[in-house]
């Protein structure tokens, strides 16, 4: 019995002369796990410290005058051919020049007027006609005009003038403005401008 | 022996304190930082990616011939520049010979989705003088070498002195840029990310010249045996003229009537 007890003793003297070497043991793998840890974090933050440097050194070159001058020219671009999209520089004048061309002679301007928006000219223009024939002719030939759309004569009055001929005065409207194609190719920019944007 | 058996345990708990304390919060400090670094990487990927991108902008941009790039300028000056605008104005005045009775300036808050970005002034005008001159002047503010767009423009007959005169309000707006622009290295820059896709497009440029050079080439004049130069003109009508008007067909003929049968029952 007391032999069996003796030999308890030996395992248990064992084991206790053990638990120093485990103890050190999971001292060394906490503090190698803690210094692997370390090195990698510190890795790892000086890769971003380097990003972040080269971040800054391309965000500078990028806000250079020469550049800002090179971004302000595309950006202008951008907008300009976003607000000529369809249209011509001489959109009112070249548009007074087709009138002209198909207004008949006897026929002159009491009051001209014309309000533009998105490339559509809306037109109310008094006329002056010495006759109702003169008037439909000139409302026909107004129908040739490229680009008119819903000519109507809204009225028409008598002018009675007593040292001269009377006069017939119409008021006609109509809208002239950016043909089919111009239409389409500006629908689309708009379209592509606001998927780009 | 007491302190031997505590040594153990002891060591167990510091270990898994040290573990749970310090060990951990620096595993989850270097997984963050390890997503940060992806997120940085891929961020600077993109970035040097763009930087080669505007490096070839810059390029093509310097390429440019410098009348080109003042064509751009002068379209969209930086601020309204009120007096440049004035002194254009004043020019044409002088060059046509109309009157400037009235001017008056007002800056557009919101307009329609084309030009919800720029900054916008509506500048009414309101001028004298004859139809020639009138057109004249309508000719070169259209003409500008700022971007100007005439929204509405009426024309009157005016009595002066026994003279037919027009008075002609004429309203237009003006477009400019409030400041030069930052260069914003971002998608959400509408600019920056226009850019990225297309870089600076030849095309864009080749459009507005186009668009401007087509006013050079601009005529007054037509061929066509009918018309009217001067649409206020009340007399004066050319018998050739009006023998060639007056030739109508048949079927010219029929439609006139029609015509002005309808006319005839408007006035009924």
């Amino acid at each position: 019995m007391k032999e069996h007890i003796n030999l308890r003793d030996k395992k248990l003297a064992k084991r206790k002369s053990n638990k120093p070497v485990f103890s050190i043991g999971v001292t060394l793998i906490c503090l190698v796990l803690y210094g692997g840890v370390f090195l990698l974090n510190s890795l790892v933050r000086s890769n971003i410290q380097e990003i972040e440097v080269e971040k800054k050194s391309i965000e500078k070159s990028l806000k250079t005058d020469e550049m800002k001058e090179a971004y302000n020219f595309g950006a202008d671009l951008i907008d300009l051919n976003s607000l000529i999209a369809g249209r011509s520089l001489l959109e009112q004048t070249s548009n007074i020049i087709k009138i002209s061309e198909k207004t008949l002679p006897p026929v002159f301007f009491d009051d001209f007027g014309v309000k533009n928006e998105k490339g559509v000219s809306d037109y109310k223009i008094v006329l002056l006609s010495p006759d109702y024939e003169t008037l439909s002719k000139q409302i026909n030939y107004y129908k040739e005009i490229e680009g008119i759309e819903n000519l109507f004569l809204n009225e028409t009055t008598t002018i009675e003038e007593t040292d001269a001929k009377d006069y017939i005065k119409g008021t006609v409207t109509f809208t002239l403005g950016l043909d089919d194609k111009k239409i389409q190719e500006e629908s689309k920019n708009e379209e592509s401008s606001e998927d780009n944007f | 022996m007491k302190t031997k058996l505590i040594i153990f345990p002891a060591t167990l708990i510091i270990a898994l304190l040290f573990f749970f304390y310090i060990i951990k919060p620096n595993w989850d400090s270097y997984s963050a930082n390890k997503t940060e670094l992806t997120e940085k990487e891929q961020e600077i990927d993109k970035l040097r990616e763009n930087k080669y991108k505007f490096d070839e902008i810059l390029k093509n941009y310097k390429e440019i011939d410098f009348e080109e790039k003042k064509i751009i300028k002068n379209a969209f000056p930086v601020g309204f520049s009120q007096e440049n605008f004035l002194y254009d104005l004043n020019s044409i005045v002088l060059a046509t010979g109309v009157k400037l009775k009235n001017t008056s300036f007002l800056e557009v808050v919101s307009r329609s989705k084309e030009e919800k970005t720029l900054p916008t002034i509506k500048a009414s005008l309101e001028l004298t003088g004859n139809y020639f001159q009138i057109r004249k002047a309508l000719y070169s503010i259209e003409n500008m070498n700022r971007l100007t767009r005439i929204e509405s423009l009426g024309m009157t007959t005016e009595k002066m002195d026994g003279a037919n005169s027009l008075d002609a309000k004429i309203e237009l707006l003006v477009f400019h840029k409030e400041n030069l622009r930052s260069l914003i290295p971002s998608s959400n820059d509408k600019y920056f990310a226009s850019l990225l896709t297309t870089g600076l497009n030849s095309d864009l440029l080749n459009n507005y010249k186009n668009y401007r050079e087509n006013a050079t080439s601009f005529d007054f004049n037509w061929d066509g045996e009918i018309g009217k130069d001067d649409l206020f003109e009340t007399s004066g009508v050319s018998v050739s003229k009006e023998e060639v008007l007056f030739e109508t067909t048949a079927e010219e003929i029929e439609l006139e009537e029609a015509l002005v049968e309808t006319i005839a029952e408007e006035i009924e």
